[in-house]
C-alpha cells in the first residue's frame, strides 16, 4: 500500500509504477501531490533496485487535468511562492533523473500534466488522451517547463508548433500530438499502462551505464554547441569503455 | 530597427482592426511598416497582429522580417499563394503561419549567387531542422503547402476560401487570452531557444512570478472559479 496522499507508488521487476492519485480532481496537481512526488522522484532516484520508472493517471477520466486552480493565490506572497519552488523544485529533479522514464497517457493530460508527461523520455498515450496548455487563456503561464521543453520537444528548435499550442490553447488529440512529435505510440484505449511497460522493459533490455549515458549525451548535448556536444558524447562514450578507433 | 532602414518608396501598407485583432496588409514595400508594427505592438488594446500576406505584391523591404520577430505581441502569418525568398523571411519572423493549399514556399536566393538577408538561414533552420533547411537553401526547390505543413514549417493548411476564416478563429482564440500571459509565453518561448534549459526554466518561472503582479490573473482565476469567460485588461 501507498504511503502517500495523492501518489500510489509500487515497484515490480525494477520499474517503479507512480501513479498520480486524485480521480475525484481527474488527478489535478495540488500542493499535496507536488510534496508527495517530491519524495517519491527521490526515492526513485536513489533505489537502486529501481531502473526506470512509468508515469499514470489513476481513474477513468485522465492522467492528469493540470495545476489545481482552487489552490492558486494561497501562497502567503509571491516571494514565499518563489523560495518553496525553488526548494522544492520537482521538475529540476525529474529532468535531472538518470534513470529512463515513460509517460502512459490516458484521457485529459493538460498544463501540468502534459508538462509532467514531457519531462518523461518516452510517452505512450490512448487513443482517447487529450492534450492542451490551457494557463494563458486562463491569466496564467506555464510553470514547469512548458514554455522551454514543449517548444525543444515539438518545435524542432522553432516555435511554430508550441505557439500554436501555448498562445491559443487548443486541445489536440492523440493522432494530432503524434503528428506534431508529442507522442511516442499511439494504443487502443486501456492499454496504455501496459504499452509503456512493455516499451519500457524493452529499453531496460540495454545495460544501465549505457542508457544513463545515452540520456546525459542527449539532454546534455541539447544546451551545447555541436563541438562541445560531440565533446560530450565522445567522453561518456569513452567513460563507458568498448572498443576504440 | 531604424526607420531609414526601409528604403524602398512608400505605398499600400494598411491596418484593419477589429476588436483586439489588428491586420496588417504589405502592399508594396513600404517605409512605414516598421512604426507601424510598433505603433500596434504598444497599443495595450491590440492583442494579436496578423501579418496578411493575401495582398502583398512586389519587394519585402529590409528590416521586415526584423521588425515583426521583435512584436512582443503575438503574431500570425496568412500566407497564399508564392510564399518564397523575402517573403518567407517574413513569414518565418511571425509566432503561428496558416497557409492556403495552393500555396507555395522556397528559399531560393542561392541559386542567385546570394544568400537570405532577413533571416532566412537562421529562422528557417529553427523552424524545420537542419536538414530541411539545408535542403531548401541548397536546391532552392519549391515545396507545396502539404509538404510545408508536415515539415513544420506552416502550422495549418486550409483551402485558399477558408484562409480568412480560418486566420481570423485563430486570432480570437490567442486574442481571447490574457495579453501579458500570452505576451509573457512568446517572450519566454523565444528566449529560451537561446538558453540552455535551466536558464529557461528559471526565466519561466520568474515570468510567472512577475505575473501575480497582473489584474488579469486574479481574473482569471476568478472567471475560472465562477465559471464565467474572463474580461481581461491588460493589466
Amino acid at each position: 500500500m501507498s504511503a502517500f496522499e495523492t501518489i500510489d507508488y509500487a515497484t515490480e521487476n525494477g520499474v517503479a509504477l507512480v501513479t498520480l492519485s486524485r480521480p475525484e480532481a481527474v488527478n489535478a496537481f495540488s500542493v499535496q501531490m507536488r510534496d508527495d512526488l517530491y519524495e517519491v522522484l527521490s526515492l526513485v532516484r536513489d533505489d537502486s533496485a529501481v531502473r526506470g520508472v512509468i508515469f499514470s493517471g489513476a481513474g477513468e477520466r485522465g492522467f492528469c487535468s493540470g495545476a489545481d486552480l482552487a489552490e492558486f493565490g494561497t501562497a502567503p506572497s509571491q516571494a514565499i511562492a518563489r523560495r518553496v519552488r525553488r526548494q522544492r523544485d520537482v521538475w529540476a529533479l525529474l529532468a535531472a533523473m538518470r534513470k529512463p522514464s515513460v509517460a502512459a497517457i490516458h484521457g485529459y493530460c493538460l498544463g501540468s500534466g502534459l508538462e509532467l508527461a514531457c519531462l518523461c523520455d518516452l510517452r505512450v498515450a490512448s487513443e482517447d488522451a487529450v492534450f492542451g496548455m490551457p494557463e494563458v487563456s486562463l491569466g496564467l503561464v506555464p510553470a514547469a517547463g512548458g514554455t522551454q521543453v514543449l517548444p525543444r520537444l515539438i518545435g524542432l528548435g522553432g516555435t511554430g508548433r508550441a505557439h500554436d499550442l501555448l498562445l491559443t490553447g487548443r486541445r489536440v488529440g492523440a493522432t494530432e500530438a503524434m503528428e506534431i512529435g508529442l507522442l511516442t505510440r499511439i494504443v487502443p484505449r486501456g492499454d496504455h499502462v501496459k504499452a509503456a511497460a512493455s516499451l519500457l522493459r524493452g529499453v531496460l533490455t540495454a545495460p544501465d551505464g549505457a542508457l544513463h549515458a545515452a540520456k546525459r549525451a542527449v539532454v546534455g548535448g541539447a544546451d551545447l554547441p555541436l563541438g562541445a556536444a560531440l565533446d560530450l558524447e565522445d567522453r561518456l562514450a569513452m567513460a563507458l569503455g568498448g572498443p576504440r578507433a | 530597427m531604424a526607420i531609414s532602414e526601409l528604403t524602398m518608396p512608400s505605398s499600400r501598407l494598411t491596418t484593419e482592426r477589429r476588436g483586439a485583432i489588428a491586420t496588417v496588409t504589405l502592399g508594396a514595400a513600404n517605409e512605414q511598416l516598421a512604426r507601424r508594427l510598433t505603433d500596434l505592438d504598444d497599443d495595450a488594446s491590440i492583442h494579436v497582429i496578423v501579418i496578411d500576406g493575401a495582398q502583398t505584391t512586389g519587394a519585402v523591404p529590409g528590416g521586415a522580417a526584423a521588425a515583426v520577430a521583435m512584436l512582443v505581441t503575438p503574431s500570425i502569418a496568412a500566407i497564399v499563394g508564392e510564399c518564397l525568398d523575402e517573403r518567407l523571411e517574413l513569414s518565418l519572423a511571425s509566432d503561428v503561419r496558416v497557409a492556403s493549399r495552393a500555396a507555395r514556399f522556397g528559399m531560393r536566393q542561392v541559386a542567385d549567387g546570394r544568400l537570405p538577408r532577413q533571416g532566412g538561414t537562421q529562422r528557417l533552420t529553427h523552424a524545420v531542422g537542419r536538414a530541411h533547411a539545408l535542403r531548401l537553401l541548397l536546391t532552392s526547390d519549391v515545396i507545396g503547402a502539404d509538404e510545408a505543413l508536415r515539415i513544420g514549417l506552416v502550422q495549418a493548411v486550409v483551402p485558399a476560401s477558408r484562409l480568412a476564416t480560418a486566420v481570423a478563429a485563430l486570432a480570437e482564440r490567442i486574442a481571447s487570452a490574457a495579453p501579458i500571459a500570452a505576451a509573457y509565453a512568446k517572450e519566454a518561448v523565444a528566449a529560451g531557444s537561446d538558453l540552455t534549459l535551466a536558464q529557461g526554466l528559471a526565466l519561466e518561472h520568474d515570468l510567472g512570478v512577475l505575473l501575480h503582479s497582473t489584474d488579469d490573473r486574479a481574473e482569471g482565476l476568478r472567471a475560472f472559479a465562477e465559471r464565467r469567460a474572463a474580461a481581461y485588461r491588460g493589466r
